[in-house]
C-alpha cells in the first residue's frame, strides 16, 4: 500500500532521505558540539557582554559605557593589565626561545630525541594541584631553594610575596610549557626539505648562515602558532599563580584573572563582565592578527 | 564506510537529543543538605506547646499573609531558632508560610563513656571553611540572578558587599514607614552604628561587646576611677595598674596585666582601631602613618615587661589544673557573662570559668575604647551574629520586615534563646535579665512560672540594666567584618610574630594588599 506523506512531513522525509543525510552528514557531525558551544559558551558570553551594559544583572538599568570607563579608572585593573602584558612580554619571548633551542639541540640527537621529548613533555602531565605542592616546597622561605642559597652564604629569599614573584613565576611557566612548544618546533623543523641544507652545506653556508637563512624563514608558520598557543597559555598561568599564592598575591604577580576572579566573589558582576569583554575582544583581535600572519607567512 | 558513518551520526544526534530532552521531565539529582537539627526536640514541641496553650487566637487584629523563605548558615543554633520562631510567627498569622533553608551540615552527637564511667555526649560541627564558601556562593547565585529567599540571615554573608551592590532593602524606609515601630525601642545609636549614609541593610537582633573586669583585690585603691563605667583604652588601663605589677609578684602569683596573649591583645586592638585602619565606606587604607606600627612596638614592648598572659608552652605548671598561678589586673569577658557580675550572693547563680573568668574580687570598670573616641561593639552568633536582611528582589519584603521585628521581640524571647549576644531590643533585655535574676532563664518555657521577683532580684536587674544601657550608650562604632581583609591581616601579623617581616614592611604590605582589596 503506498503511503500519502503531508506535505510537512513530506518535508521532513525529504531532509531525512539518506542522499539528504549524505548531503548534510558534516553538518549533523558537528552538531552536538555546535550546539555546546553555542549553549555554554556563546549565549552566556552574549548574556554577559549585555550585563556589561547593565548597572547590575538582575533589575538593573542601562548604564551605557559607564561600567567601562569604571573598569579603566580601576587602579586594581590597571595594576592587573600592566602585570599580565608584563608577565606575557616576559614569558611568551623566553618560552618560545628556549623551547626553539631545545628542539634544534634535540633534533639532532638520534635515538636519544624521543627520551628528550618525553623528558620535557612531563610537566604537562602533571596536574596542577601535585605541581604547585613541589613549588610551594620548592620556593618557600624555608624551602629547598632557599637552603641552597643560605648554604652557599646568601640571604633567603621571599620567593611567593615579594617583587621577585614574577621571577618565580617566569620559571614555573617555562617548565610547564617548554615541552608543548618543543613539540610544535620539532614538528616544524621536520617539515623543512633536506634539500634546503644541503644546498646551503655545498654552498659552504655555517650553522648560523643555515639557521637564519634557511630553519627560520620555514619555520614562521608554526612559530605563529607557537606565538599564539603561548600567549593564550601565558593566560591559563593563573591557575598556578592562585594555587601557590592566593587570590591576593604579590602585587607583581596581580594578574587580570584575579581582578576578574575577584569581582565575582565580591559580587561587582557589571565591573567583571565589562573587563571579561575586553579581554576577550582583546583576544580575539590578537588571535586574528596572528593568523592573518601565519597565513601571510605560509603564503610568503 | 559511508552508510556506518552516517548512521553513528544519526545515532549520536539522536543521542544528545534524547539527553536534552532528559532534562524536560526528568528530577535532577542535587545535593540534599540535611535538615537543620531535632536537639531536644521534646522540649522544642513543650516549648511551642506551651507558647500556643497561652494564645487562644492571633494576636493581631489584621493577620498577615503570603510566603517567606528564610536562609541561614547555621544548623546548630541559628536553624533550630528560627525553625521555632517560624512555627510561632505562622501561629500567629495562620495564612503565612515560612520555609527556613539551613545550610551546613548536622552536628554530629555521639555517645561516650565518661571518666567516671557513666556515658555522655560529644557534639562535633562538621562543617569546614569550604562549607561556608559553598554557601555564600550558592546565595551569591541566587541574588545575582534575580532571585534568593526574602530574608537572609547575615551569619556569614558578607552583608556590606550585598548592599554595595544593591541587593539588600534599605531597611531604613521600612523603619520610617512602620507607625508600630518606635526606633527609641531600640538603641538608636546602635543602628546608626550600623547604617551608613542613614542606609541600613541588615538589622540585629542581639549584639555583642566585651566588658572589662578589674581584681579589686590588686587594685583596691583604684576603685573610684576603674568603675566609672568609662571607656578605657590598654594604655589607660595599665597605666593605672602599672605601679602595683612588682609589689604584687609575691605569694607564688605571677601577675600579669590582662589575661591575654599576644594575638588576643592584637585583635583586640585591631578591633578598636579597624575603622581607622580600614574604611570600607570610602574604600581606604590607613596602615602607613605610624599608628600600626606604633601598636605593633606597643604589643613588643607589652610582651617584654611580662604584661600579657604566658602560653602555656612556656609554663608547664599552667598545665594540670594549676593555672592560678598566674592572676590578672584585668580581663575582657562576654556581654553574656555580664548579669554574674551583679548576683554573686545568690547561691543559684549561672556560674561559668574558663581558666581565667571572674572572680569573687572581680568588679565591673567598664569597656574598651580606643584613643580617638571609638567604642565599638559586634555581632554575636557562633558565626559572627544573629543580623538578617531583606533580600531587595523579594516580593514579600513587608512580610519580611514583620517577621524580622517579631524575631527580636520580648515575646519570642520569652519563649526562645536568641543566638549571639543580648538582645537589641530594651524590653526583650530587661525580660531576660528579669528570668536572670529568677532562676528561670534555663528552665522550659512550660516549667515557667509567673515572673515575680523579690526585691533582691529587682535590685540585681536594675543595677543590671543601668549598667547595660550606660554602655549600650557608649557604643559609637561597628566594625564591618570583611573576611578576606581580616584573614589577610591575620595571616600577616602571625609572620610578623614569627619574625619574618618587620612592623614598617608589615605596615606597607598591608597598606598595598588592603588597598587593592577594597578598590577592586
Amino acid at each position: 500500500m503506498r503511503m500519502t506523506w503531508p506535505i510537512g512531513c513530506k518535508a521532513v522525509s525529504t531532509w531525512f532521505s539518506m542522499n539528504s543525510i549524505k548531503r548534510h552528514a558534516g553538518l549533523l557531525f558537528i552538531l552536538p558540539g555546535l550546539m555546546g558551544f553555542v549553549l555554554f559558551y556563546l549565549l552566556p558570553f552574549m548574556v554577559s557582554v549585555w550585563y556589561s551594559f547593565m548597572s547590575r544583572p538582575a533589575g538593573g538599568e542601562f548604564v551605557g559605557l559607564s561600567n567601562y570607563i569604571d573598569l579603566l579608572q580601576s587602579p586594581a585593573y590597571r595594576l592587573g593589565l600592566r602585570n599580565t602584558l608584563v608577565f606575557m612580554g616576559l614569558s611568551v619571548p623566553l618560552n618560545m626561545i628556549l623551547s626553539l633551542v631545545a628542539a634544534m639541540l634535540i633534533k639532532n640527537t638520534g635515538r636519544f630525541k624521543p627520551h628528550f621529548v618525553l623528558i620535557f613533555l612531563i610537566p604537562l602531565v602533571i596536574p596542577s594541584g601535585a605541581m604547585v605542592f613541589f613549588w610551594r616546597m620548592f620556593f618557600s622561605s624555608d624551602g629547598f631553594l632557599n637552603n641552597i642559597l643560605s648554604s652557599l652564604g646568601f640571604e633567603g629569599v621571599n620567593w611567593l610575596n615579594s617583587e621577585y614573584s614574577m621571577f618565580t613565576l617566569l620559571i614555573i611557566f617555562v617548565w610547564k610549557n617548554l615541552g608543548f612548544n618543543l613539540v610544535l618546533f620539532l614538528s616544524g623543523l621536520s617539515n623543512v626539505p633536506k634539500e634546503y641544507y644541503e644546498a646551503a652545506k655545498t654552498d659552504g653556508a655555517g650553522v648560523l648562515r643555515t639557521t637564519i637563512s634557511i630553519t627560520l624563514p620555514c619555520l614562521m608558520p608554526i612559530t605563529v602558532i607557537v606565538l599564539l598557543m603561548s600567549i593564550i597559555n601565558s593566560f591559563k598561568v593563573f591557575r598556578e599563580v592562585y594555587l601557590l599564592m592566593g587570590a591576593y598575591p604579590n602585587h607583581s604577580v596581580y594578574m587580570l584573572q584575579h581582578f576578574m576572579n575577584n569581582n565575582f566573589f565580591s559580587l561587582n558582576y557589571p565591573r567583571l563582565t565589562s573587563a571579561t569583554t575586553l579581554l576577550s575582544a582583546a583576544m580575539a583581535v590578537i588571535t586574528w592578527g596572528l593568523i592573518w600572519l601565519e597565513r601571510k607567512a605560509s603564503h610568503d | 564506510m559511508k552508510k556506518f558513518f552516517v548512521t553513528m551520526c544519526m545515532l549520536l544526534t539522536m543521542l544528545v537529543l534524547a539527553a536534552c530532552s532528559r532534562g524536560n521531565g526528568d528530577p535532577i539529582n542535587i545535593t540534599q543538605h540535611d535538615p537543620p537539627p531535632n536537639q531536644n526536640a521534646t522540649n522544642q514541641d513543650d516549648t511551642i506547646a506551651s507558647y500556643q496553650q497561652n494564645i487562644t487566637q492571633p494576636l493581631v487584629s489584621e493577620p498577615l499573609s503570603g510566603n517567606l523563605t528564610i536562609s541561614a548558615f547555621d544548623s546548630a543554633l541559628m536553624g533550630p531558632f528560627l525553625e521555632q520562631a517560624a512555627e510561632l510567627f505562622t501561629y500567629r498569622h495562620p495564612g503565612v508560610s515560612i520555609t527556613v533553608d539551613v545550610f551546613s551540615a548536622v552536628p554530629e552527637v555521639m555517645e561516650i563513656e565518661l571518666e567516671d564511667g557513666t556515658m555522655g555526649h560529644v557534639m562535633t560541627m562538621t562543617g569546614g571553611p569550604h562549607e561556608s564558601r559553598d554557601y555564600i556562593n550558592q546565595i551569591n547565585t541566587e541574588l545575582m540572578s534575580g532571585r534568593g529567599p526574602d530574608i537572609l540571615s547575615l551569619d556569614i554573608l558578607p552583608f556590606h558587599r550585598y548592599a554595595q551592590v544593591g541587593q539588600l532593602a534599605n531597611l531604613r524606609e521600612f523603619m520610617d514607614n512602620d507607625q508600630s515601630f518606635n526606633i527609641n525601642d531600640y538603641r538608636p545609636n546602635i543602628l546608626d552604628a550600623i547604617s551608613t549614609n542613614n542606609e541600613l541593610y541588615m538589622f540585629p537582633i542581639t549584639i555583642d561587646f566585651r566588658y572589662l573586669a578589674f581584681d579589686s583585690s590588686l587594685l583596691t585603691n583604684q576603685q573610684d576611677t576603674l568603675t566609672a563605667r568609662h571607656a578605657f583604652t590598654f594604655e589607660e588601663l595599665f597605666d593605672i595598674a602599672r605601679p602595683f605589677l612588682g609589689h604584687t609578684r609575691a605569694g607564688g602569683y605571677d601577675h600579669r596585666m590582662i589575661a591575654m596573649q599576644e594575638m588576643q591583645l592584637f585583635t583586640s586592638m585591631l578591633d578598636l582601631y579597624q575603622s581607622y585602619f580600614i574604611d570600607i565606606g570610602n574604600r581606604r587604607a590607613n596602615f602607613t602613618d605610624g599608628v600600626f606600627v606604633e601598636m605593633l612596638n606597643q604589643i613588643q614592648d607589652y610582651i617584654a615587661a611580662g604584661y600579657l598572659q604566658e602560653r602555656w608552652e612556656e609554663n608547664m605548671s599552667m598545665i594540670g589544673g594549676t593555672a592560678a598561678t598566674q592572676r590578672y589586673f584585668y580581663r575582657l569577658n562576654s556581654a553574656l557573662m555580664l548579669f554574674n557580675e551583679f548576683n554573686r550572693d545568690d547561691e543559684n547563680r549561672m556560674s561559668m570559668d574558663f581558666g581565667v573568668g571572674i572572680t569573687d574580687d572581680d568588679l565591673v570598670a567598664g569597656l574598651l575604647g580606643n584613643s580617638l573616641g571609638h567604642v565599638p561593639f559586634s555581632l554575636g552568633g557562633r558565626h559572627g551574629g544573629a543580623a538578617f536582611g531583606i533580600n531587595a528582589n523579594s516580593p514579600n519584603q513587608e512580610l519580611a520586615w514583620e517577621f524580622i521585628k517579631f524575631l527580636s521581640s520580648d515575646a519570642l524571647i520569652e519563649i526562645l534563646r536568641p543566638p549571639g549576644g543580648i538582645p537589641l531590643y530594651v524590653s526583650a533585655l530587661e525580660h531576660m535579665a528579669q528570668m536572670w535574676a529568677t532562676g528561670q532563664f534555663f528552665t522550659g518555657a512550660n516549667e515557667r512560672s509567673e515572673l515575680a521577683l523579690t526585691a533582691v532580684e529587682q535590685a540585681r536587674v536594675d543595677a543590671y540594666m543601668e549598667t547595660v544601657n550606660r554602655f549600650m550608650d557608649m557604643f559609637n562604632t561597628f566594625n564591618v567584618t570583611d573576611t578576606i581583609i581580616r584573614d589577610m591581616v591575620l595571616e600577616a601579623v602571625r609572620d610578623y610574630w614569627a619574625g619574618d617581616i618587620s612592623a614598617h614592611d608589615l605596615a606597607n604590605r598591608l597598606q598595598s594588599s588592603v588597598h587593592l582589596v577594597l578598590n577592586e
